[in-house]
């Protein structure tokens, strides 16, 4: 049950209430909407007490949400919530382009990459330096000293960076580093201790949706987050498994509309793993941003043919400007404008 | 007029003035000229088979570059519109904002 209390509701009213609630041995959780106090109650609510709430003069709406998604719960802020990812604002309206390598593979060419990114007008640069990979022959990624060059190769173009955390353990790298925004991937959506871990470090985060997890799965893996005190959340969609065997997976844009109903979180689109064909990456591109995306990720290389992880998806640095001459258009024509890209 | 032509036009209106301001941002405060800009248009035109006469997107681009940054010095002019060139400074509405990189 979300209890959404009428707003200059005196805090010692909203004190009393949720004394009220925890009393009887519930959970209470509060939005940090500064706009109108609101409350989430976790667990069954005994139909007597139920009735009390409905009635009582400072709880102007209750909201019963899906199953216990609470705090992600669109109910739980008056906006849709926007994340700041090192200066660039993600949801509220604008809509950004993440670029980048694949994988981190060297100084020089991540620089390289990053400088021609920055040129495309993209706002946020992507690297991988802890690779999951389906075969454990494959590239791991160059670890720690992929974040170092990363980050570097970030602020002499001036874009923050984001990268992906497998391991709890290298959380502390993540942050020393000062990389700005941390992608949990697929395949540990609903790694939980993961999710606790990253929760606490006070960084924003990007949740990628699992290759075989329901909406409301990855909806549960961003309670997750939030439960453990991370607010900044962005869900990215990046396709699931299906019996379709034309494309790596299936690019599920269908659940866009829907999240936007059920949750305030911004949501991002990367189209590069759900296509895994780079050449059908741009349509899919302006199709997320037309379903509402808050932006879309994608890969880019110079010389794809040569990438150590996923070189055919891949985009050269001409096909990503084309994707943020598309996005703005596709802004535009959808109510809102892309991200002013930082000089 | 039927109530959803008028819904059309509105919703069309809209998106032009987004696209308008969205091209105004990318020029904000680059003082710069693009002699490719009327051959660009010229080719446009070429290629442009729709309703909307060719006069009139000529005037229209020429407005646009009027009232955007940059381009007014190169601006495509249309017959009978000379006096317009150089009319007005190089300077943006108030509000566009940021730019294309």
């Amino acid at each position: 049950m979300i209890l959404r209390l009428a707003p200059g509701t005196p805090e010692e009213a909203v004190q009393a209430l949720r004394e009220r609630l925890e009393g009887a041995g519930l959970r209470v959780l509060r939005s940090s909407e500064e706009a109108r106090p609101i409350l989430a109650v976790a667990g069954k609510v005994p139909e007597k007490l139920a009735e009390e709430m409905r009635v009582r003069p400072e709880v102007q709406e209750i909201v019963q949400p899906m199953g216990e998604l609470l705090l992600v719960a669109r109910a739980m802020r008056e906006a849709p919530s926007v994340v700041d990812v090192g200066g660039v604002r993600i949801g509220g309206g604008e809509v950004v382009v993440i670029a980048g390598p694949c994988s981190v593979e060297g100084r020089d060419a991540v620089l390289e990459v990053a400088r021609k990114v920055k040129e495309c007008g993209a706002h946020v640069l992507r690297g991988g330096a802890f690779k999951p990979r389906t075969s454990p022959y494959a590239f791991q990624g160059f670890g720690v000293e992929g974040l170092r060059q990363l980050k570097d190769a970030g602020e002499a173009v001036g874009l923050p960076v984001v990268s992906e955390i497998m391991d709890a353990s290298d959380l502390p790298a993540f942050l020393s580093h000062g990389i700005d925004c941390l992608q949990i991937g697929a395949r540990n959506m609903q790694n939980f201790t993961l999710l606790k871990r990253v929760a606490r470090a006070n960084r924003p985060v990007v949740l990628k949706r699992g290759m075989a997890a329901t909406a409301e799965e990855w909806l549960y893996a961003a309670e997750y987050l939030f439960e453990g005190g991370c607010e900044q959340v962005i869900l990215c969609e990046r396709g699931i498994r299906t019996f379709e065997k034309a494309t790596r997976n299936t690019l599920d844009l269908t659940v866009l509309p829907l999240l936007r109903e059920w949750t305030h979180m911004p949501v991002i689109v990367d189209p590069a793993h759900a296509a895994g064909i780079a050449r059908i990456i741009p349509p899919l591109a302006r199709a997320a941003i037309a379903v509402g995306a808050d932006g879309v990720a994608v890969e880019v290389h110079l010389h794809p043919e040569e990438a150590r992880s996923d070189g055919p998806q891949a985009l050269l640095p001409s096909d990503l400007a084309a994707i943020v001459s598309d996005a703005r258009i596709m802004a535009a024509t959808t109510h809102r404008r892309l991200h002013p890209a930082s000089r | 007029m039927h109530p959803p032509l008028r819904l059309q036009l509105r919703n069309l209106d809209q998106i032009l003035l987004s696209l308008l301001d969205e091209r105004a941002r990318i020029l904000s405060g680059i003082p710069t000229t693009d002699p490719g800009r009327k051959p660009a248009v010229d080719d446009m035109l070429r290629r442009h088979s729709g309703p909307f006469p060719a006069r009139g997107v000529t005037e229209v681009f020429a407005a646009v570059d009027r009232h955007c940054r940059g381009f007014a010095l190169t601006a495509v002019v249309p017959d009978g519109m000379e006096s317009a060139r150089g009319t007005e400074t190089a300077r943006g509405p108030e509000s566009a904002g940021g730019t294309l990189s």
